[in-house]
């Protein structure tokens, strides 16, 4: 019956759980200035960043001292000891690269299994790629035909050399160093990550992507994402992320600020995929990610899609500040949950300037014994005239042992401003399947299609190169869920 | 916080005060219970700042000036509108039972609760445990539970079908003090009835409530509840309702808010049986920088249930309306059918509205919605009407009035819908 396909697909393999071996530099387990110096140190970061850093240890070791952690999620977490994990590593062998031809093979190999294939990809000329490994980016493609449109696109190391007037300028500026308990964890030890600027008016011509991948055991991974839009730019980015099985969790707590000023918009797309733990709920990554834009210009927009399948736990609020006057936010996610996995995740719109629009559309699908929540806020300041924002979310459950959650804030100071919300929670109908199979088409393919369905609206969002993975994966995530 | 553990130490001190007045005897089972309940209380303290819970509606709001425990005044005549409507009509004086009446239909009992703990002890007993042990409700109403000296008890017996309702009229005569009733109704199987509770303006000015009402609905009753709350603009009122429905059983509860500084429902419904069906709904209007919070739990711990949730609020000059409605279905709880909807109308850039609308499912054959809407007035509606002549604020009353009738229609009763649209439209017109 359709419960034990369902069952099924609860129970499918990670297929990138392989380790790779590269041999890698790697900073001493525990967390101290003494760690924070290290990383400084490796990067050869100037004095501000690392003061920068120093003071956001700090606030860190303070909230950790008073065990200010966020409790509020409908999370179960095991105490994580933040004392034995390795906060830094590289792989050794990094040299300048100037092509992707001077890339350890063993890399490639990589990228090339988890479906990266870098080289390929720089034929077809279709999406520029930082590849994060660990906690450090190896290598960019396409630098020098974005540098023609004076477009930067850099690991965040790089920037911070050779552009550190706009690295200063922006770092923290939307979710600074005190803002959360990760935030500030990420803010002290943050390794590197992707950075990228559109100068004004210039159209991006392709779409930017990083892969993050964690490889090295016992390392947690600090990445951090800086994506600045001048005046009438445009640029979309994407993300994908995955981690080899192993027993233990690994810590990953990302923080991504973006900027979109007078007229820019910034389309951010995520795949996230890191290993979700073995089926009986031992191991994978915990995912604490801090995401905020802020729509800082008139008539700009920020759009945040995600499809996130992996991670133990996953913890991750993509926000929009709508600060400038006509400023559009837009989220729009499928949360797949199965085994033993936990999500909270959801967004934030806080509309400040005139006539600001936000949508969010959410997804949730949940089977196993795992617990899926939608949790967002839409706030309207007092200020925010003529503000509007429609929210929808849709979840789905695939077996009786999962949980299903809707926790909307939604909280209105301003007359004028329209708030609609919408939550319905339901299972894959059974007349839909019936409908199906008269016609021929297999229960499995039947509830695969359903759920494709459900999801279709976010999918489309999606970018073409990505709108494809994403549907493969949760094809795949179903195989193993349904079945 | 600090103010709030001193405010937490007053209660506990009083309440061994207090008790030196009680019989010390143990036996006393009023009393046991009692003493365990200010235990909780003490256990537990007041809900923090960071407390989920009370995220809108901070305690120290509540408590900025704490009540007089004891005080009392003569207050001016009363104006209960429902005085004259057929059926049954009780008043209470600070939530303790003043006149019973003489003559009461066959299988309607009505006494205090410590009198019911003789007549009707096994019902009575479950309702002192359940609050005494704080692990049902929060700290209000384990407060409520060790101070109140007494309480109203309301019994339906089996099979009994009463025709008419049961009106109770509440005074307050504690100007400025902090009063704390409790109350138990229990409907025994296939009984039916209709509690209709009115707290009008008494002229007690900041008094506060904090009251405990337990509803007990048994196999195949059918009970409904109104709520009629009208005190003055500095009253303060803690409404914690605690419903437990068996097996095809009926409950509705209808809360209206049109008075008060500060009110907060707690309501919360077990539906611990199959093929329940539940009814929440709930009208307010805030004004005059009021405060009112709705928030509400459906606990869905057995199959084949129907739940249904309507809040509705208007908000103007300075105030804030909160709902938080939460629907829950445990593990296996298969079947259920739950909704929600909340909306409210937000008239001047000085109010407030928050809205926490959430879904907790664990069990995967069911249909839950929620719909929250908060906006101003339709402009079009606005010219719809202005375009036929009828003035700009004339009209705005007319969408205020028709955007309350929703929930004022589901109450049965001619006169008593007569009256609330009347109220509502002095209200809005002023």
């Amino acid at each position: 019956m359709s419960t034990e396909y369902l069952q099924e697909v609860a129970d499918a393999d990670y297929k990138y759980g392989f380790v790779t071996e590269i041999e890698s530099d790697k900073a001493a387990i525990g967390l101290d200035e003494s760690t924070v110096r290290y990383i400084s140190a490796k990067k050869k970061e100037p004095e501000w960043l690392l003061e920068w850093r120093l003071k956001a240890l700090d606030h860190f070791l303070g909230l950790l001292e008073k065990n200010e952690k966020p409790e509020w999620a409908h999370l179960a977490i095991r105490d994580i000891d933040f004392q034995s994990i390795s906060y830094y590593s590289a792989p050794k062998k990094k040299p300048q690269l100037d092509s992707l031809d001077e890339v350890d093979p063993q890399l490639i190999d990589t990228f090339n299994k988890l479906g990266i294939p870098l080289m390929e990809q720089k034929r077809l000329a279709g999406v520029a790629v930082d590849v994060v490994m660990d906690s450090v980016s190896v290598t960019t493609t396409f630098k020098k035909e974005l540098r023609e449109k004076g477009i930067i696109f850099c690991s965040f190391g790089e920037a911070v050399q050779e552009h550190p007037e706009l690295v200063r300028k922006y770092l923290g500026s939307v979710v600074p160093r005190t803002d959360n308990f990760y935030a500030a964890l990420n803010s002290a030890v943050f390794s590197d990550g992707s950075f990228c600027y559109i100068p004004k008016g210039v159209r991006c011509p392709m779409e930017l992507s990083t892969y993050f991948r964690i490889n090295e055991a016992g390392t947690g991974q600090f990445e951090r994402t800086l994506i600045i839009a001048d005046e009438g730019s445009y640029v979309s980015y994407l993300e994908g992320c995955t981690a080899p099985m192993r027993d233990e969790n690994q810590l990953h707590a990302a923080v991504v600020e973006i900027i979109a000023h007078e007229e820019a918009e910034v389309k951010y797309s995520t795949i996230q995929n890191w290993y979700p733990g073995s089926a009986d709920g031992r191991g994978g990554v915990y995912n604490f990610v801090t995401k905020r834009g802020i729509c800082e210009g008139r008539g700009s927009k920020i759009s945040w899609t995600q499809l996130e399948t992996g991670s133990a736990i996953t913890w991750k609020y993509p926000s929009v500040i709508l600060k400038g006057d006509d400023s559009v936010g837009e989220f729009y996610s499928v949360a797949f949950t199965k085994g033993h996995q936990q999500a909270d995740t959801g967004t934030k719109m806080i509309h400040i300037g005139k006539n600001t629009t936000s949508t969010i559309i959410s997804k949730g699908i949940s089977g196993g014994q795992s617990q899926n929540a939608y949790r967002g806020l839409v706030k309207i300041n007092r200020g925010a005239k003529g503000a509007r924002n429609f929210s929808q979310c849709d979840s789905m459950l695939l077996g009786d042992r999962c949980g299903a959650h809707t926790f909307p804030y939604l909280e209105i100071n301003n007359p004028t401003a329209q708030v609609e919300h919408e939550a319905t929670t339901s299972k894959v109908g059974e007349d839909q399947i019936f409908y199906c199979q008269q016609r021929g088409i297999s229960e499995t393919d039947a509830i695969k299609l359903i759920v494709n369905g459900f999801c279709k609206e976010i999918l489309a969002k999606l970018p073409m190169e990505f709108a494809v993975e994403a549907r493969n994966l949760l094809a795949i995530e179903l195989e193993g869920s349904v079945g | 916080m600090n103010s709030l553990k001193s405010l937490e130490t007053t209660f506990i001190e009083a309440f061994d005060k207090d008790l030196g007045l009680l019989p010390s005897d143990t036996a006393d089972v009023w009393t046991a219970s009692r003493r365990q309940a200010i235990r909780s209380f003490a256990d537990a303290g007041f809900p923090k700042r960071k407390s989920e819970a009370y995220k809108y509606t901070p305690v120290t709001k509540w408590m900025s000036e704490p009540p007089a425990l004891q005080s009392s005044k003569p207050v001016s005549a009363l104006h209960l509108p429902f005085s004259a409507l057929e059926g049954v009509h009780l008043k209470t004086v600070n939530g303790q039972l003043s006149s019973p009446p003489d003559h009461l239909p066959t299988g309607l009992t009505i006494s205090t609760l410590r009198a019911a703990l003789e007549t009707h002890p096994e019902l009575v007993r479950g309702h002192l445990d359940r609050l005494s042990s704080g692990s049902a409700g929060d700290a209000f109403s384990t407060l409520a539970a060790a101070f109140a000296p007494d309480g109203l008890f309301i019994h339906v017996a089996k099979g009994t079908v009463l025709d008419a309702p049961i009106y109770i009229h509440h005074a307050s005569v504690s100007p400025d003090a902090l009063v704390q009733p409790r109350m138990l109704v229990t409907a025994a199987e296939n009984s039916e009835a209709f509690v209709v509770e009115h707290l009008p303006e008494t002229g007690a000015g900041a008094v506060f409530e904090n009251r405990i009402v337990d509803v007990n609905v048994a196999r195949r009753a059918r009970l409904r509840h109104l709520v009629v709350y009208e005190r003055g603009s500095q009253a303060r009122f803690v409404n914690s309702l605690h419903a437990h429905q068996l097996d095809e059983s009926v409950f509705s509860t209808n809360n209206i808010t049109l008075g008060g500084a500060l009110v907060r429902n707690n309501l919360h419904v077990v539906p611990d049986g199959e093929h329940c069906e539940t009814h929440l709904n709930g009208l307010y209007i805030a004004q005059g920088g009021s405060h009112v919070d709705n928030h509400t739990l459906v606990d869905h711990v057995k199959p084949n249930c129907f739940s249904n949730e309507l809040f509705k609020g208007i908000v103007e000059g300075g105030s804030t309306g909160v709902f938080n409605g939460k629907v829950m279905v445990r593990q296996d709880a298969q079947k259920i059918n739950a909704y929600q909807s909340s909306k409210s109308i937000v008239l001047d850039d000085t109010s407030h509205v928050y809205a926490k609308p959430e879904l907790e499912i664990y069990a995967d054959d069911v249909r839950c919605s929620h719909g929250a809407t908060t906006g101003e007035l339709d402009d079009d509606a606005l010219f719809y009407l202005r375009s036929r002549g009828i003035p700009p604020r004339q009209a705005r009353v007319i969408l205020l009035e028709a955007f309350a009738r929703d929930v004022v229609e589901l109450i049965p009763l001619d006169e008593v819908r007569t009256y609330l649209n009347t109220r509502i439209g002095e209200l809005l017109a002023d």
